[in-house]
């Protein structure tokens, strides 16, 4: 056996192995299917993850609906959670514009931008569940290789399709007009 | 989107693509769609054509709060059965509400994932059937397997029954046999021995509720009596079954407790036309017999039917034919002064061998007693018969002369005339007490025994003649010896001392070496001769065995007494060896075939003894 002391500066514990599962994943399946429709499978996830979130924050704040600032302080308490470092630059009816300069997935992100469907998934669902329609911009992205993270998420939908995003929608939906791609 | 924009761009696509609605509709589909399943058409609705529309609500919920397009799974129903597709999924706005535009790949196998699945679901398919074709292999392999050992043992249960000659061995054979050839545990024979009395043999009697033994028709279990009345076979699938049968029975009848019990109960029919001769019964350990087994028991039970029914004829014939002989042969003798005589029979194990072989003691008068001993060919009833004619004839003629060689000729005359099928030895001996002589002469017997006091015993071969019957234009030869006191002759007949693969020589020695004892009674002597060649041996052969006892007290001649049998002469001809004659002689029975009168050459017993040509013509003794 070695002595602890040569094992102890190892950075492997549950948070870091997981994260590092989660990125090899994400990779393989990059590798194996392409960017897209992997980023449609992590979005399925991140759908999944986001009804399952959102469900424990209104149960939390004993709400069926969350108001727009709701939405946001839930977006950035979420992230925080996992270890990232999100904070509202922007609140507004009609927007919520986030930054961010640390992934909760770390390093282990670059260059898996199919990781990023699931911050999109997560903060777009719990928009379109409290405005009925949401569409999330990653501006910019560390998996890209940017500084920090910039994240938009468009609270109206605008008829012509110019602003870039992915559509979400909320349960009651208000809003029946078409999705624009991204 | 609008229908009319999706029908002129989708028309042109090779891919199936579908507009749904929010509750499943299909709204429009190209031709693509139409193609790839006949439910996929507008108007339709797409839970139709999948195999889970349960599930498909929740999708298209999920779907249609996803604005991106995302990948998807459609299990479609094709010709019955299911077959999965991938598909991409993305929402669009519609006139009536938001709806989903589906693109479905044309096969499975235009995928990577798709065509891996497709090779694991092949793959899986091939290990599947073969692995079921293995096993109906194996099965095949074991069922002939089976089949063809039951069929060995029923070959072996067969080859058993057809050498077995009595009932007793036939019922053993039965129980011995029978249960590995129908695959039963045990068996238990049940015999008629008489119309009303019957029976019970085996380890399994308690299985059929009836101790071993003798029991009256009445005194039977109820479903024995029944099968016996009916003829009907009965088969039972477990112990109770078999209890239910019969209310008498007990909780140890019909069953043994907790394992055992009685399976089939078979009546053994020799004929249609009468009664069973008895049962035959199959013994469980686990369950019923299967009707394979059933089948098989039938079989068992038809072969041992016809053995036992032939055993039984046997059985009666062997008796018949012993009844007759020992009618014929009396073990008392006329007493005749200075001569005590003593004799054995012993029928041969075998029914077909009873029969042939005969002896007589003659009170000729003056001292003078006559011995003679005889083997007819064949065996049964009619050689019994035969040779009852040939002892009366033999004591008749007798009395006609003193001359063995006389007698012999003269009894031969009549087995021509009035026993032409027949075929016979014989060896006939006069012993003239006052006159210490012994007279002989010899158709085609193995040599009687001359056993002098205290010197090495002696075989009477001093003259040859072929058997009886052969033709009736043989004049036999006689020979003299003298016969000294306390003296012993031996007249026997080959079962004494013949055995299978075993030369004639041998077991004249082993007599020659037996023979001890100047001073033992005639009776004695007997006893010890049968202990020492035959013991509990089973005879091969009928035996006969006359020893005739030369009283130390009678007056002899000076002469004799001291001369011997030494002193022995033949009367005219040359001696040959008996032995060797004798042999030739049975063969020659055996075949059937007359031999010539004369031969060229007789066979040596023995380089001491001499070889000699057979004499053209007998003449007669004078």
């Amino acid at each position: 056996m070695p002595p602890e002391d040569m094992l102890h500066p190892l950075e492997l514990d549950r948070d870091v192995f997981l994260r590092s599962l989660v990125r090899h994943l994400a990779g393989s399946l990059e590798e194996v299917v392409g960017l897209e429709e992997a980023s449609g499978y992590i979005s399925l996830v991140g759908q999944a993850m986001g009804e399952e979130i959102l469900a424990q924050y209104a149960e939390a704040l004993d709400t069926d609906r969350l108001t727009v600032e709701q939405a946001a302080a839930v977006m950035v308490d979420l992230k925080r959670r996992i270890g990232g470092g999100f904070s509202v630059e922007q609140l507004a009816q009609d927007k919520i514009v986030l930054v961010n300069d640390a992934c909760p997935f770390g390093e282990k992100v670059l260059g898996r931008e199919s990781m990023c469907m699931m911050t999109s998934n997560v903060f777009g669902h719990v928009a379109a569940e409290s405005t009925g329609y949401a569409k999330v911009g990653l501006e910019q992205t560390i998996a890209r290789g940017n500084g920090g993270c910039r994240v938009v998420v468009h609270l109206r939908d605008d008829a012509d399709g110019t602003i870039g995003g992915r559509e979400y929608f909320g349960t009651v939906t208000s809003h029946s007009g078409g999705g624009a791609q991204e | 989107m609008r229908i009319e924009e999706f029908e002129r761009l989708a028309k042109v696509a090779d891919q199936p693509l579908l507009l749904v609605s929010a509750t499943g509709a299909i709204v429009a589909a190209n031709p693509a769609a139409a193609r790839l399943s006949p439910a996929l058409v507008a108007g339709s609705a797409l839970h139709d054509a999948i195999a889970d529309p349960i599930g498909l609500d929740e999708q298209l919920t999920r779907w249609l709060k996803l604005g991106g397009p995302v990948p998807a799974h459609l299990e479609l129903r094709q010709d019955g059965q299911t077959q999965m597709f991938r598909a991409r999924v993305g929402r669009v706005g519609g006139v009536e509400g938001p709806a989903l535009l589906l693109s479905i790949q044309h096969s499975p196998s235009d995928h990577r994932f798709g065509q891996l699945t497709d090779q694991v679901r092949r793959l899986q398919q091939e290990t599947r059937h073969r692995r079921a074709a293995e096993a109906r292999q194996q099965a095949a392999l074991a069922a002939e397997k089976a089949a063809r050992e039951q069929l060995e043992r029923l070959q072996e249960l067969t080859s058993v029954l057809a050498v077995t000659p009595t009932v007793k061995q036939t019922a053993q054979a039965l129980l011995d046999h029978g249960p590995s050839a129908v695959g039963a545990d045990d068996a238990v024979v049940v015999l008629a021995e008489r119309p009303d009395r019957f029976r019970v043999l085996g380890p399994a009697e308690s299985c059929v509720g009836a101790r071993p033994g003798r029991w009256g028709l009445e005194d039977l279990p109820l479903p024995l009596r029944a099968a016996l009345e009916d003829g009907a076979a009965r088969y039972f699938t477990s112990a109770d079954e078999v209890r239910a049968a019969d209310p008498s029975w007990g909780a140890g009848d019909g069953a043994q407790p907790g394992t055992r019990f009685l399976a089939g109960l078979l009546p053994l029919v020799a004929s249609e036309e009468h009664a069973p001769i008895g049962l035959l019964g199959f013994v469980s350990a686990t369950s019923g017999l299967s009707p394979e087994q059933q089948v098989m028991a039938q079989i068992v039970t038809a072969q041992g039917a016809q053995a036992l029914e032939r055993a039984r004829l046997y059985d009666d014939q062997r008796r018949a034919a012993e009844t007759l002989q020992r009618a014929l042969l009396p073990e008392d003798f006329p007493h005749t002064e200075g001569v005590d005589c003593a004799v054995r029979y012993l029928p041969a194990a075998e029914a077909e061998a009873v029969g042939g072989d005969w002896y007589a003691v003659i009170d000729l008068g003056d001292g003078r007693v006559g011995l003679g001993v005889g083997d007819v060919a064949g065996h049964g009833p009619a050689a019994a018969t035969a040779m009852g004619t040939m002892r009366s004839a033999l004591r008749a003629l007798a009395t006609t002369s003193d001359s063995p060689a006389e007698v012999i000729t003269a009894l031969n005359r009549f087995v021509c005339s009035q026993l032409p099928d027949e075929m016979a030895t014989c060896t006939y001996l006069i012993v003239d007490v006052h006159a210490g002589t012994l007279a002989y002469a010899n158709a085609g017997h193995l040599p009687p025994l001359l056993m002098g006091p205290s010197q090495q015993p002696t075989y009477l071969e001093e003259v040859l003649s072929p058997p009886l019957g052969v033709t009736a234009d043989v004049t036999y030869q006689g020979a003299v010896c003298t016969l000294p006191a306390r003296s012993h002759v031996v007249l026997y007949t080959d079962g004494l001392i013949e055995r299978r693969d075993e030369a004639i020589d041998v077991g004249l020695d082993r007599l020659q070496g037996a023979a001890r004892g100047d001073d033992v009674s005639p009776t004695r002597l007997c006893d010890h001769l049968l202990t020492a060649l035959v013991g509990t041996d089973s005879l091969d052969d009928d035996t006969a065995l006359l020893v005739a006892s030369i009283s130390p007290d009678r007056d002899l001649p000076d002469e004799a007494a001291s001369n011997g049998v030494d002193h022995c002469s033949a009367m005219p001809d040359s001696p040959k060896s008996l032995a060797g004659e004798h042999r030739d002689n049975k063969q020659r029975t055996r075949r059937d075939h007359p031999p010539p009168v004369a031969r060229g050459r007789i066979l040596r017993r023995r380089p001491s003894r001499r070889t000699m040509a057979f004499p053209p013509a007998l003449t007669p003794h004078a």
